[in-house]
């Protein structure tokens, strides 16, 4: 009888235990981010452009919001859609959470990436998608902000040129802060996981 | 066994010798896993993605492609540098497979890039060209990964 007791108490203190490091544990940890995080999070530049919503936008648009900006263009065929549909797909991931994430692309290559262009190839991917456009200078400006770099290399006919840029997404926390930087090699399950925690 | 008979089965033996020689070893240049990023109807282009393995014992170079889905079809590398600026350039020499070895075509690597495609859903027929082999037709599905 006396050893009955002692079995339970060994099989309470080993599921305590089991417990503790499998469901406690990990919430006591903090998030490991997938994205490089700024340390010290600074005021996100300001990005004043023409909005495939049909308005002249700036970030306090998405104020409450987390915001994610891509700087890409619809003529790529690789980098950009992989982009946007691995993008879509964390936020799919995030469910109701995805509410609070506004994705926009701003163009680097806004001789060819009208408004209308962009409103549909982005609404491809996802409807809740904003494409960003103005002069060249202005996109150059704000791109520059955000250190991203862009330049159109030499193409042929057939293809036309192609624009060499910087694939990082910048994510704008829900105060206008620069929070997070995401590499072009993340999967949706790691972009997904840095969002859900940081909104 | 009669000597023209004797040298009729040596014969035929060293014919089937030869065949199982021919049969095991290695003749097959295939392409597998192919598939095409979906892409909206306004894209001026998409890429065309799969993994050849080279069975053959010499190389082969892969030059480019066809498609009737496709204004035109250009072999292109993306690269990615330490500041995480992307470029894309085609592949002016192609890309050489050696003998017994894959080469890939993944997103944000190599791949086919097709130019003013015509098709978006389903899947459609490209003839992948080789110099140094027979070029090889697949049929190419259009998905979202």
């Amino acid at each position: 009888m006396r050893r009955k007791g002692l079995i339970s108490i060994i099989l309470g203190v080993v599921i305590l235990a089991l417990a503790g490091w499998f469901v406690v544990l990990p919430q006591l940890r903090p998030h490991a981010f997938h994205g490089v995080i700024m340390q010290s999070p600074t005021a996100a530049p300001e990005i004043d452009l023409q909005a495939t919503t049909g308005e002249l936008i700036g970030l306090n648009s998405f104020a409450g919001k987390l915001v994610v900006v891509y700087f890409g263009y619809t003529h790529c065929p690789d980098v950009c859609p992989t982009t946007l549909s691995t993008l879509n797909k964390a936020l799919d991931q995030m469910g109701d959470g995805s509410n609070d994430v506004q994705v926009v692309m701003v163009t680097v290559d806004p001789e060819r990436d009208s408004v209308e262009l962009l409103d549909e190839y982005l609404g491809f991917f996802n409807e809740t998608f904003i494409g960003l456009t103005g002069p060249t200078a202005d996109i150059r400006r704000v791109a520059t902000t955000y250190g991203i770099f862009f330049d159109a290399a030499e193409g042929d006919a057939e293809s036309g040129y192609t624009v060499d840029h910087t694939a990082t997404l910048a994510v704008i926390d829900q105060e206008g802060h620069l929070r997070l930087v995401f590499p072009p090699e993340l999967t949706a399950d790691e972009i997904a996981a840095d969002l859900a925690y940081l909104r | 066994m009669t000597p023209s008979s004797r040298l009729r089965s040596t014969a035929l033996l060293m014919s089937a010798v030869f065949a199982l020689t021919a049969c095991g070893g290695p003749t097959t240049l295939t392409i597998s896993d192919e598939w095409s990023r979906a892409v909206p109807r306004v894209a001026e282009a998409s890429a065309i993605y799969f993994e050849i393995t080279n069975g053959l014992d010499s190389a082969v170079t892969v030059i480019g492609g066809s498609s009737e889905a496709c204004a035109s079809i250009e072999l292109h590398e993306t690269s990615i540098d330490d500041n995480r600026v992307m470029a894309m350039r085609p592949l002016a020499d192609g890309l050489l497979v050696g003998p017994g070895e894959s080469a890939e075509f993944e997103p944000l690597g190599t791949h086919l890039m097709c130019i003013e495609p015509t098709v978006f859903e389903g899947s459609f027929a490209v003839t992948v060209d080789f110099d140094g082999a027979a070029d090889i037709e697949i049929v190419v599905p259009i998905e979202d990964r």
